[in-house]
Formats: C-alpha cells, sequence, structure tokens
C-alpha cells in the first residue's frame, strides 16, 4: 500500500480544532407513557474517543438507537458539522455519516464478506450490468487491509468469529466513510487478544479523527480507551467527564447517584441449615464451572452485568439450556433436569426475563393465564373438559393475594400495564406450589409501588418454606431483599457477600471487575 | 482464527440417498437410461422445471407459494380459450405471460405490501385461480384448443422438443439473473436478514413483490406449455404441480428458511423429480402411490436439513467452549 488509506479521512473538512462535531440536545423520548430520556445533551468532538456509561435501563440504549435511527426522538435537536440534521431511519444516519455497531451484528451471515461490506453499492459491469465480483471483492480488501484483518473477502461471514466478524461491521462502516461511529459494548464476546486488536483499530480511527462513542459497562476499559465520558442516569445525563481528571469511585456514584430509599420488607434470618438445591460444577457454552448451593428459605441474589451468564444460569437450572457437564441436587437427592416439563415436575418455578414473550399468552384472558402451569390439575379426568369454577376460585384468590388491578379476570393480559402483568405471571406460577422460585429481573420496567408489592411476596413465599434466587441487575434491590449474593462475570462467579456487609459499590466494582 | 464446522454423519445422508437411488435405478429400471426415455424426461420436466425458477426464487427469499398449479392451470386455460378463439398464437403467448404475471402480482402485493404470510396469500389466491381455471374450460371438463395449439410446445428442433428449449433458455437467462445481478444478491439477502437489507436503503417490498410477479410469468409460462402438449386443457390439469417443485427445490439443496441454495442444485432437483416420476410411470405403479413417494420424499430431505442445522449449532457452542 502506497499512502495510508486512513488519510483519507483527512481531508474532511474541518471547521476548528475545538468545535464539537455532533451535538445532541434536549433529547426526549417516551414509550407507551413512559418517560425513558428526560432531556439528554450530548458531544462529541472530532478525533475524541467518548465513553458513554450507565446502570441498564438508564436510557443508554434508547439514546444511541435515536442517532443511529432506529427510534425516532419525540422532542430536541440533532447537529452534525453544525448542520441541523433529521435522523428519521437507518439510512439516513449512513447518509448523515453515523454508523452504528450493534451488539447483536447485523450482518447477512450467509454472504460472503464482500457481499455484506457493499450490499446497497454493488458494483457493476458490461452492457447486462453484471456484478463486477473482482472490482467488489478488490475494494473490500482494501478496506480488510485495513483494519488488519487478514481472511479473504470471498470468505461466508457464517464462518468466522464473532470478532472477526465484528471488524466486518467496522470495515463496511468504513466504507460508508462513517464520521461518526458508536460502539455497543463491543467487546462483551471478545477475548483479551481480540480487544487490544479492537482497541488499535478504534485509536487509528481516532487519528484519523473520527468520533468514536464508546459504550461499555466496563470502567477498565473507559479507563484504557476513552478521552472523556459521559454518564446517563434515569433518563438524564449527570455529567461529562475527561477521563484523565476522574477516578472509579466518582464513575460509581454518578452511575448509582443517589436514589431514594425504597421500600423493602423486613427479610426474616434463615432457620434451616438444609440445602434446597445445589449445582455443582455448571459448564455449557456460557458457563464456566458454576457450583452454588441454595438453602431452604434461603432467597439468593445473583448480581451482574448484562451478558455475565446469570439468565443462562437460571436456563440451565431450569432445563431451557443443554449442560455440557454439571450436577444438580434438589433436597439432596440428584436431580437430572433435561426440559422445562421436567423441571416444573421437580417443583421449581421460573420467572423469566422477558414477561411478554415467555411469561405470558398475551391474547388469552386473566383466568387462562394463571391456571396454565395447573392445567393438568383443572382437568375432568377421562372427559378433558376444564373445571370451570376452580379455575375462577384460584383466580379470585390470585387477585385478593397479589392485588392485581383489572377489569375483571376476563380482561386479555395485553391490556393490562407491565406491573400488573407481572403479578399475573407470579401468581401463576404461585399456584403450582413451587419449592424453589427463580427470579429474572422481576422488578424490570415496573413502578415503586408495584415493586414493593412483588418484594413483600418474594419475602412472604419464602417464610412458607420456599426457596428463591432473584436475579438482578439493581444493586440496591438484590441487597434489600437477599439474605446471600453472588456476583457472577464471564460465566464465573466471582464474588460472594452476605447481605449484612454488601454494599453497592462493592457489588458494582466486583460485577465491572473494577476491583 | 477460522471456525470450521466438523462433518457429521447427517452430511452424508443426502449424498448417499442419492447414489442409493441411481444403483436401484441401474438395477430395477435399465431402461431408463435409454437415449429417447431421456429425452422425453426432459420434455416431462420441462413444466416442472421452468416453475421450480419461479419456486427457488421465492424459497431463496424465505417464502413459500403454493399457487403455482394453480397459476399454470388457470392460465393454461386462458391461453387455450384465446386460441380457440382468435388462432392466434401471438395472442394466446401474450395472454398466458400476462395472466400469469397478473395472478403473481396478487400474491406479491398480499406478501410485501399487506404483509399476509405468504403461505396464506398463495393459498388463497390459488383457490381464486383453480375457481376461476375450471371456469374458462366451463362444464364439458376439456377445451379444445385444437393441433395447431400443439406447435408451440411439440415442434422438434435439434432433435428436442421446442418446451424443453425453453426451459434450457429461461434457466440460462435466471442462472444469470440469480447469480450475477444486484436484483439475484437481494433474493439471498432477504432469505438471509431482511431487516438488515431494508437498513440498508433497499426497498424490500418492491423485491417482494418482483419475485412473486416473477414466479407467475414463469407459471404463464409453464401453463402455455403444458396445455399446448395436449392440445387444450382439462379440469384439473397441473393442479398441485408446486409439490413436485418444492421438492425439486429441496432436494436441490436450497435452504427451506431462505438464503442458501442455488438454481444449480434445483436443476439437478428437477432432473430427479422428474426421472422418479419417470420410473414410478416405467415401473406402473398406481397413481396413488405417486402422493405418498413425494410427501415422504420431501418430509425426509427437509427432516435431514433440520437436523444438519441442529447439529451446526452444537458444533459451534462445543466450539466456543473449547476456545475458553
Amino acid at each position: 500500500m502506497g499512502i495510508h488509506p486512513f488519510c483519507a479521512y483527512m481531508s474532511y473538512k474541518v471547521n476548528m480544532e475545538s468545535n464539537d462535531y455532533l451535538i445532541m440536545k434536549d433529547i426526549h423520548k417516551s414509550f407507551s407513557s413512559v418517560e425513558v430520556l428526560k432531556g439528554v445533551d450530548f458531544s462529541v468532538k472530532r478525533g475524541e474517543i467518548h465513553g458513554f456509561l450507565g446502570g441498564n435501563g438508564a436510557g443508554k440504549s434508547t439514546f444511541m438507537n435515536i442517532l443511529g435511527g432506529i427510534y425516532s426522538k419525540d422532542s430536541g435537536d440533532i447537529y452534525i458539522n453544525n448542520k441541523k440534521v433529521e435522523i428519521a431511519n437507518p439510512m439516513r444516519a449512513t447518509q448523515n455519516g453515523i454508523s452504528f455497531i450493534h451488539q447483536e451484528l447485523k450482518l447477512f451471515s450467509m454472504r460472503s464478506i464482500a457481499d455484506n461490506i457493499f450490499i446497497s453499492r454493488l458494483p457493476l459491469k458490461g452492457p447486462f450490468k453484471l456484478i463486477d465480483e473482482v472490482e467488489k471483492n478488490k475494494m473490500a480488501k482494501k478496506w480488510l487491509d485495513m483494519i488488519e484483518l487478514d481472511v479473504s473477502p470471498k470468505t461466508i461471514v457464517e464462518r468466522l468469529s464473532i470478532a472477526e466478524q465484528q471488524m466486518v461491521e467496522i470495515a463496511k462502516a468504513l466504507s460508508y466513510e462513517s464520521q461518526i461511529i458508536i460502539f455497543d459494548e463491543p467487546t462483551s464476546s471478545l477475548t483479551k487478544k481480540e480487544t487490544q486488536t479492537l482497541f488499535r483499530i478504534i485509536r487509528k480511527l481516532k487519528e484519523a479523527r473520527a468520533c468514536i462513542i464508546y459504550i461499555s459497562h466496563k470502567f477498565e476499559e473507559i479507563f484504557e480507551l476513552c478521552d472523556r465520558v459521559t454518564v446517563l442516569r434515569d433518563g438524564k445525563d449527570v455529567g461529562t467527564v475527561n477521563v484523565s481528571e476522574t477516578t472509579t469511585d466518582e464513575l460509581v456514584s454518578m452511575v448509582i447517584g443517589e436514589r431514594l430509599d425504597q421500600y423493602f420488607p423486613t427479610v426474616p434470618p434463615l432457620t434451616s441449615e438444609e440445602n434446597a438445591l445445589e449445582a455443582k460444577n455448571f459448564v455449557n457454552y456460557k458457563l464456566n464451572d458454576i457450583s452454588f448451593s441454595l438453602k431452604k428459605g434461603e432467597i439468593l441474589g445473583i448480581f451482574g452485568l448484562v451478558g455475565a451468564g446469570r439468565s443462562e444460569l437460571a436456563r440451565a437450572v431450569f432445563g431451557l439450556d443443554h449442560l455440557v457437564s454439571g450436577e444438580l441436587f434438589i433436597n439432596g437427592k440428584k436431580t437430572v433436569i433435561k426440559s422445562p416439563q421436567a423441571a416444573i415436575r421437580a417443583r421449581l418455578s421460573f420467572l423469566t426475563e422477558d414477561r411478554r414473550s415467555e411469561g405470558l399468552v398475551l391474547s388469552m384472558d386473566i383466568n387462562s393465564n394463571l391456571n396454565l402451569p395447573i392445567i393438568n390439575k383443572t382437568i375432568i379426568p377421562i372427559i378433558g373438559l376444564l373445571k370451570q369454577r376452580q379455575m375462577k376460585a384460584n383466580t379470585t384468590e390470585a387477585f385478593s393475594q397479589f392485588h392485581i388491578i383489572a377489569r375483571d379476570a376476563k380482561q386479555r393480559v395485553k391490556f393490562l400495564s407491565g406491573g400488573n402483568q407481572q403479578k399475573v405471571v407470579l401468581s401463576k406460577w404461585f399456584l403450582s406450589s413451587p419449592k424453589v422460585f427463580i427470579f429474572d429481573e422481576p422488578t424490570r420496567g415496573i413502578d415503586v409501588k408495584t415493586k414493593a408489592e412483588i418484594y413483600e411476596q418474594i419475602v412472604n413465599m419464602t417464610s412458607a418454606g420456599c426457596s428463591a434466587i432473584v436475579i438482578s441487575s439493581e444493586a440496591p434491590e438484590i441487597i434489600g431483599i437477599c439474605h446471600r449474593i453472588l456476583v457472577m462475570k464471564g460465566g464465573r462467579i466471582v464474588g460472594e457477600y452476605l447481605r449484612e456487609n454488601a454494599t453497592e459499590e462493592k457489588l458494582i466494582k466486583s460485577a465491572m471487575g473494577g476491583e | 482464527m477460522k471456525i470450521r464446522l466438523p462433518k457429521n454423519a447427517i452430511d452424508y445422508v443426502k449424498p448417499g440417498m442419492f447414489v442409493i437411488f441411481i444403483v436401484f435405478i441401474i438395477i430395477r429400471v435399465p431402461i431408463f437410461f435409454r437415449v429417447d426415455n431421456l429425452i422425453s424426461v426432459v420434455a416431462q420436466g420441462a413444466v416442472i422445471g421452468i416453475a421450480s425458477i419461479g419456486m427457488t426464487m421465492v424459497i431463496l427469499a424465505g417464502e413459500i407459494d403454493i399457487s403455482v398449479g394453480a397459476m399454470i392451470y388457470c392460465s393454461g386455460a386462458i391461453a387455450s380459450e384465446v386460441f380457440l378463439s382468435t388462432q392466434s398464437m401471438v395472442l394466446t403467448i401474450f395472454a398466458a405471460i400476462v395472466s400469469g404475471s397478473i395472478f403473481g402480482l396478487l400474491n406479491g402485493l398480499g406478501v410485501a405490501k399487506f404483509k399476509i404470510p405468504s403461505i396464506i396469500t398463495t393459498l388463497a389466491v390459488s383457490n381464486i385461480l383453480t375457481g376461476m381455471g375450471s371456469l374458462i374450460i366451463g362444464s364439458d371438463s376439456t377445451l379444445i384448443a385444437g393441433d395447431a395449439y400443439k406447435v408451440i410446445s411439440q415442434t422438434k428442433i435439434l432433435g428436442l422438443l421446442s418446451s424443453a428449449w425453453l426451459y434450457i433458455i429461461l434457466f440460462a437467462l435466471f442462472l444469470v439473473i440469480v447469480s450475477k445481478t444486484r436484483f439475484g444478491r437481494y433474493i439471498y439477502a432477504i432469505g438471509d436478514n431482511a431487516d438488515a437489507l431494508r437498513a440498508s436503503g433497499i426497498n424490500l417490498e418492491l423485491m417482494q413483490t418482483m419475485i412473486f410477479v416473477l414466479t407467475g410469468t414463469l407459471c404463464g409460462i409453464g401453463g402455455l406449455l403444458s396445455t399446448s402438449r395436449l392440445g387444450g386443457s382439462q379440469f384439473n390439469l397441473s393442479l398441485g404441480t408446486e409439490i413436485y417443485c418444492i421438492a425439486a427445490v429441496v432436494v436441490g439443496g436450497v435452504s427451506m428458511t431462505g438464503g442458501k441454495g442455488s438454481l444449480l442444485g434445483t436443476l439437478v432437483g428437477v432432473f430427479i423429480v422428474a426421472a422418479l416420476d419417470n420410473l414410478l410411470r416405467l415401473m406402473s405403479v398406481s397413481a396413488y402411490i405417486y402422493g405418498v413417494v413425494w410427501g415422504i420424499a420431501i418430509f425426509t430431505i427437509v427432516l435431514i436439513d433440520i437436523l444438519k442445522k441442529k447439529q451446526d449449532i452444537r458444533n459451534r457452542q462445543r466450539q466456543i467452549l473449547d476456545h475458553k
């Protein structure tokens, strides 16, 4: 190669050294009356790597999806190079020089690398306008060389590793000569070595004066890579600081903020020393030799960031994910659970993270949803008809116990609020009287009052002899209701805290690997 | 670091079945390989072959078209009727092609514009066209267009029937379209990741519609050939052709979920389907057995593909594990 290809970027006109290239002002966004972004200001300079931090649900991805044209903003302005722009769809974002490298890659997995990069601009030749494969591969090779990816542009994408696929996305972004490149937690599935290569490429982009927005949960990456960092909390930007002038502690406190104390019920002390459930050496594609035990009547919290393998652990226990090795003991007896049916027979219950698609049949009414797990018990033998009266009795009981607010039992669950939907899911599983109850993010997207009610139900349940595992990304919640807390990172358990000596700082630091 | 998928027993099932099939023919029905028989296989396969070109595009794009047989039936009936009343070759060919394209447009609008699942859209269109075709043929249950009509498909050129030549020409044309043009590349991309294609600024709805329209056009030509061969149409002629097309496409290695496969594969598939059909005739098997054979064949091959996919996912998860 003659001149360094990155010089292509240098030819762009730069107004003034210190000017912000991208400015987003007072961005608002609501989803069905819930305000997710409450006026966020954000700006990036040329040749800057700008970190973007925030807890789960702070509005990070909503905000970046607005910049990427995936969501439209309710109000606010976006300026690029001092010109006001509207980004109505992903194509407009590309035209404005914005590339978004998503966590789940958006590639054509069965096509070649070259096809992926040039799908909307395939070069043609000859009178019949046929695709010029030679030219296409040559052009693709140029961009692959630039990002140091040493594979043929003809390689089919699904044959590449995740890291290489990510590189293809970056090559695509470069080929559009994008000036603003957003990385959404790019290292979550990369090895250390791959991460270093990625960082080298990102620094090259910075030298070429591109604007890099780097979304991450990991402090060490922010400190290693970024120039400035903006923290988002509860839909507001709480500040932008120079990385060289800040500390992990300052960032942690910015992420956590001073929250209003939530109402937590009193958790009764543990009485039993017997194990209700014990997992030994769980290994699968996501889990890395995990062992833990759960006592009778205990509430065990599992804290960790998205992608740490928490849900996968729950899924493995519940027979939804395949285990390569590992043993499960229930009440001291070795039990093999290979399907959710087997798990329910063993009196386990699992409240999934995604209540709308996995927890409820949205188009059915409350009554039918509630009685689903125990449907075998509400059938008249031989005839196979449902015992309507018993179902109604179950429903009435659930209504009063869980304070479900609905028009009546015949209301379809898709018309209920998030909190009430969650109560329906909860009471649905309670009806099957489980011995071990796994909650995956039980209060996500739920208002404070309903949260408190759900905490109370969890505690009530364990005082009745049932054990619970609570998976949550919210540290205060997990400290508030759990006897003991495990912290997961990268498919391993990296920390264990008793409720008495757990603090938010400790949990977050250990989950992010800050210490 | 490249991820290589290890070979598994399941990978050998399909080639194995193919070998057993060939060996079976050599031993049981050697007459099959005589030149005149092979020529008739190609001629019989022409209609299925032409319709399979369309079916390949539809399945590559991740959709399905079960109105193929009915489109052939109805446009064939229209062509016969036009020939009978005008005796004009040009008008007849025009009528077949235009009617087929309009039927295809109905499917395309239903799927692309109104977002009705393709299986439902084409099922509805299939029923409409079956009824319409029968109305055109009328209560006599046959519609004789005359021997002059046979010229279109039964003329011998260089030892091959004109219908076979037409298949060869259309195949070559679409082979280029599907593998060498932008439109062809978009067909694969739709079946692979339609959202990503839309995000690239490609008019997804237009592409989907065009795929169905072209399939309709090809079925129009198929209708012309199938009725020309008989010198007219009759009740329920060609209905159910889609099952042969789907069989040819899946035998040819096109993934039922879209994005993977090629027209060359379908060509092999068409030949196997036509050969199996010919074989069943040579062995004078009861016509009722046909349906059983086709059903089992499709079921088995799709099952193999699905098992293969599962195996691939397992292998990949294992590799990630080994990598740790």
